[in-house]
């Protein structure tokens, strides 16, 4: 998390499901519009599909169902992110880029449930609405995909 | 290098980089004020952590390095020698030289070109004053073969550098960036051509300028490739000191002769090859040459001889490691893969040696009577199977008892661009690498139902005399799982998986291109079935199809590795309650029908090579002797007519052997659901009516027929690829396990429970991994009745079964009308297993059908 805390980080927001999101703009490397994915078969179903960004593919994640949120969303504005690799994000609409100095982070509540609250490191209580602060190492689906097998 | 030592290596890299931070931080503590003992004592703990460790790892350089460094530290700690300014800079000077080492090993699993004796003379000797001037010690490392020039030394940062004879030494990241522009340039020129075909096809001035973009391209393409070569000098080299090692540690004598060591191929694939022809080395050293008294008593020349060639074959950089030893004995391979459960005695007769050879690529499978040092415990052939192929390269072994043996690598000559083959599946297009391709198959509908032959529900093509397993593309990969080989035209992509061959069924098979490989996302590389993507001329994506992957999914024995994802698994697992089963009519017209699942083969055999042989008919078919059993003989269905057709129409079943029916018309395979019929009075040998084309038709007791008619051809049955699974309830435990010991004799798999509660929670929680239930009736709490209701309408495809000691009809009859698919007495168990073999539980395809096998 240490990373995710620096003093006064400048951090990209966006949208989705209703709730404010945040990244570190770094992190960022840019957004595109409406795209389509090729979908590749047998994948975890959080990924949508692979884009061909300028030659480079990279996969597209579906963040909806890699937070357990019930909807699946399959279209929408692609955030292109850099971790480890380069990663697209699928959100509903992009927000600002917030100042948000480091300390006014607080642990997230212990009422988000469990499966969202992996990919949470911390929240950011704005005057007007909460930012959470989402783990980007976790958008590969490392550890914070839960094994969907064991129902039979 | 095997994966516990890669393992071992990755900790060792962290921990030593730690440590390393530690010491450097001591060291610069020590230099401001007096060194107590107790920093020494640290620095020289860590220094000699990494020494040991380096030297297990067999890190030449780390190790002597290290130990320099640890015997200064010694002197220094037991004040033998005077701590100096300069020791501290020599200090320091080894911690960067050490991190240096490591980031190489790191990177290339191999310490690189970094001269250490410099500074370890320094650290030996105490060295006068003066020779420390040349205060840095620590060599430049540039990824070359090439001696290191003083040019090379050069404070130059720059990715380029020249030298006085004409060459230029070139960083490695510009080559790769260069590679990756050059895949860039091919994806443009391909969408540039596709452009100029659709819209300026009539315009020769655009054609001519097309055309020159595709030479210039190509040769430009050529030349980058080559700046990327590299011999495979950088990984035979290490091999004599290897051996010398080897021979030391095992008191072998070996001669070792290496040719070809200027064979070019592309940097990355040196690196591919460096683990597997190592571990070849030394499973050559280690296993294969024999102990000196071992040679001399077979008449050997004393020292071994072990011969690593390289050269170019049609394209492709073959390597080969051969030895003069014991060689490997298929009869021993055989025996083992018996042990091992592998195979049963009936296929381990029927392999050939080749096909044993085969066998020491599986997975643990491991040759070597006692485990060593050096080889370990045979881990080995099929991680070196591994490396290779997923390379893009082959690997395949022989053997000559006595003689020794060879293993030969066939590597592309370049990863990064290929020739591919594109195809649609459902929607979606995929790449086929042209390497693997052998044949491109057509078939209008009229010939696909035609030509398209079963071995039970495994759909075969004969293509040129080679039986060919089929395999539709879209099923495989979960795009349309249900949809059956034969679906109107097709498409059939010949693949070379190993020494295997197999048709895809495709929908639409496209061009070739050239297609640039692109990296999958990680959790993508997971998926056998793809070995990467690709952007398509028109901008879009294709992901590229790795056809050993799709065939180990798709349940193609290549005698290799089990898929590699759990996901491929269920996607196969298609249980659907229609089965097809084979129409046919037989006696005065009447329909019949048999599960496909059952059926081995259909065959129309001239009537004439009909005998009748002590009584009983029989053909000659494929070699043996093939009993022929007719309907009519048991069932009430009339006499046939003599037709005066030419050909006889057979069914062919195997029960452990071959036994054909001959029916009068072989009409269609139907999907039928099979239904219980309570209100029908039983027929002998029949198990239930249906209606197909409008008519009934009778669902023939197969089984039952062939060991009326034919006992002595109907054997029971032994699964090796996957044993079928039963849950067993019971809630007696003597009865249980006397059951469960002798189904699992009969070569099913037994979860066992006491109770029908217990049942239904192990149902719940893995239900798709039984085939079957068997339950007792009376147990306390859910009894077997209330086990069988909600079996039905939880799992309607789970088939029940009962046994009981109940004689009762109204008790069994009410198991039955609840749904259970018969029900046994406890007394007749070997009734159990023809019940399950009917509903075709325990008769499973398997993979190396001897039909399939023999016919190749």
């Amino acid at each position: 998390m240490s990373d995710s805390q620096v003093e006064t980080a400048q951090w990209a927001s966006f949208y989705l499901a209703g709730e404010l999101f945040a990244l570190q703009v770094e992190h960022v490397q840019e957004v595109l519009l409406q795209q389509s994915y090729s979908p590749v078969p047998l994948a975890p179903a959080y990924i949508i599909g692979l884009v061909n960004l300028r030659g480079q593919i990279i996969a597209a994640i579906d963040l909806r169902t890699l937070l357990h949120f019930p909807t699946r969303q399959e279209s929408g504005t692609l955030l292109v992110v850099k971790d480890r690799e380069l990663i697209g994000i699928v959100v509903d609409e992009i927000g600002d880029v917030l100042e948000l100095p480091a300390s006014g982070w607080r642990p997230p509540p212990d009422t988000l449930a469990e499966k969202h609250r992996g990919f949470v490191f911390g929240i950011w209580p704005m005057a007007e609405r909460l930012v959470l602060g989402l783990r980007i190492e976790l958008l590969g689906g490392a550890e914070g995909e839960k094994q969907e097998i064991g129902h039979g | 290098m095997s994966e516990l030592d890669a393992e071992t290596l990755e900790l060792f890299i962290e921990e030593s980089l730690e440590a390393l931070m530690r010491v450097e931080r001591l060291l610069l503590d020590a230099e401001r004020g007096k060194p107590d003992p107790d920093l020494l004592a640290t620095l020289f703990r860590d220094l000699h952590t990494i020494k040991g460790t380096s030297g297990f790892l067999a890190l030449k350089k780390i190790l002597m390095l290290s130990h320099a460094a640890e015997d200064l530290l010694g002197r220094l700690r037991d004040r033998t020698s005077e701590p100096r300014p300069e020791h501290f800079t020599r200090l320091m000077s080894v911690v960067d030289l050490l991190r240096q080492l490591i980031a190489n090993v790191r990177e290339t699993h191999d310490e690189g070109d970094i001269d250490v004796q410099p500074l370890v003379q320094e650290l030996r000797g105490d060295a006068a004053p003066e020779a420390l001037a040349s205060e840095k010690t620590a060599l430049e490392f540039t990824e070359s073969s090439e001696p290191a020039t003083d040019e090379t030394r050069s404070e130059s940062a720059a990715p380029v550098r020249e030298s006085a004879d004409g060459t230029v030494r070139v960083n490695v990241a510009l080559l790769d960036r260069l590679m990756n522009l050059m895949g860039e340039l091919v994806l443009a020129r391909n969408q540039v051509i596709q452009l100029v075909k659709t819209h300026w096809d009539s315009d020769a001035q655009a054609q001519a300028a097309s055309q020159r973009l595709r030479q210039v391209t190509a040769e430009m393409q050529e030349q980058i490739m080559k700046t990327r070569m590299q011999p495979v000098a950088r990984v035979f080299d290490k091999i004599p000191r290897m051996v010398r090692d080897l021979c030391q540690t095992t008191g072998k004598r070996v001669a070792c002769q290496i040719e070809g060591t200027a064979t070019e191929i592309d940097k990355a694939l040196v690196e591919a090859i460096r683990d597997p022809v190592t571990h070849l080395v030394r499973n050559a050293v280690d296993h294969g040459i024999e102990t000196l008294d071992g040679r001399l008593a077979s008449g050997k020349l004393p020292v071994g001889k072990l011969s690593i060639r390289a050269s170019h074959e049609s394209g492709m950089v073959q390597i080969e490691v051969e030895d003069d030893g014991r060689g490997i004995d298929p009869r021993e391979l055989r025996q083992k893969a018996l042990q091992r459960g592998m195979l049963t005695v009936a296929e381990a007769e029927r392999l050939s040696d080749r096909e044993a050879f085969e066998l020491v690529f599986r997975p643990g499978f491991s040759t070597a009577t006692t485990v060593t040092e050096i080889s370990g415990r045979g881990v080995g052939m099929d991680v070196v199977r591994n490396h290779v192929e997923r390379a893009g390269g082959e690997v395949e072994l022989d053997s000559n008892i006595g003689r020794g043996t060879i293993v030969r690598l066939k590597m592309p000559l370049t990863l990064a661009i290929i020739p591919a083959l594109l195809i649609k599946a459902g929607k979606q297009r995929f790449a086929i690498p042209q390497a693997h391709l052998v044949d491109l198959v057509y078939l209008n509908e009229e010939q696909a139902r035609s030509s398209i032959e079963y071995v039970r529900d495994a759909a075969i093509y004969r293509l040129r005399g080679e039986v060919l397993p089929l395999v539709r593309l879209s099923r495989v990969l979960g795009i349309e799982a249900a949809r059956p080989i034969v679906d109107g035209e097709m498409g059939i992509v010949v693949v070379a998986a190993r020494q295997r061959r197999y048709g895809l069924v495709v929908d639409e098979i496209h061009d070739t291109e050239e297609i640039v490989i692109k990296p999958l996302h990680r959790k993508l590389q997971q998926i056998a079935s793809y070995s990467g993507a690709t952007v398509l001329s028109d901008g879009g994506v294709a992901l590229i199809l790795e056809v050993q992957g799709v065939a180990a999914m798709a349940g193609i024995d290549l005698f290799s590795t089990p898929s590699r994802t759990p996901i491929a698994e269920s996607a196969l697992e298609e249980i659907s309650s229609p089965q097809p089963f084979v129409v046919f009519q037989a006696g005065e017209g009447a329909l019949l029908a048999v599960p496909l699942r059952m059926v081995a083969r259909l065959e129309h055999i001239p009537k004439s090579s009909l005998e009748v042989v002590a009584g009983a008919e029989v053909v000659q078919y494929r070699k043996a002797i093939l009993p022929v059993v007719r309907p009519e003989a048991v069932l009430p269905i009339g006499k046939s007519r003599v037709s005066i057709e030419e050909e006889q129409p057979l069914i062919v079943f195997d029960f452990g052997h071959m036994v054909g029916m001959a029916v009068d018309k072989i009409l269609d395979i139907v999907n039928i659901r099979q239904e219980s019929d309570e209100d029908e009075e039983a027929i002998p040998f029949i198990l239930g009516k249906t209606v197909v084309f409008g008519k009934a038709a009778l669902l023939v007791d197969v089984y039952h027929i062939v060991r009326e008619l034919a006992p002595q051809f109907v054997f029971e049955r032994r699964q090796r690829e996957r044993r079928p699974r039963l849950l067993l309830a019971d809630d007696s435990n003597a009865m249980r396990t006397a059951l469960a010991s002798y189904l699992r004799t009969q070569g099913f798999d037994i979860v066992d429970v006491n109770s029908g509660d217990n049942a239904l929670r192990e149902v719940r929680a893995h239900g798709g991994r039984f085939d079957a239930v068997v339950t007792d009736l009376e147990m306390a709490g859910l009894d077997g009745f209330g086990l069988i209701q909600t079996l039905r309408s939880e799992l309607p495809q789970l088939p029940v079964f009962v046994w009981t000691y109940q004689d009762d009809l109204g008790v069994t009859e009410r198991a039955l009308t609840l749904g259970a698919r018969a029900c046994i007495h406890k007394l007749r168990r070997e009734e159990l297993i023809t019940a399950m073999h009917q509903s075709g539980i325990g008769l499973k395809r398997r993979a190396s059908d001897p039909d399939v096998r023999r016919a190749q």
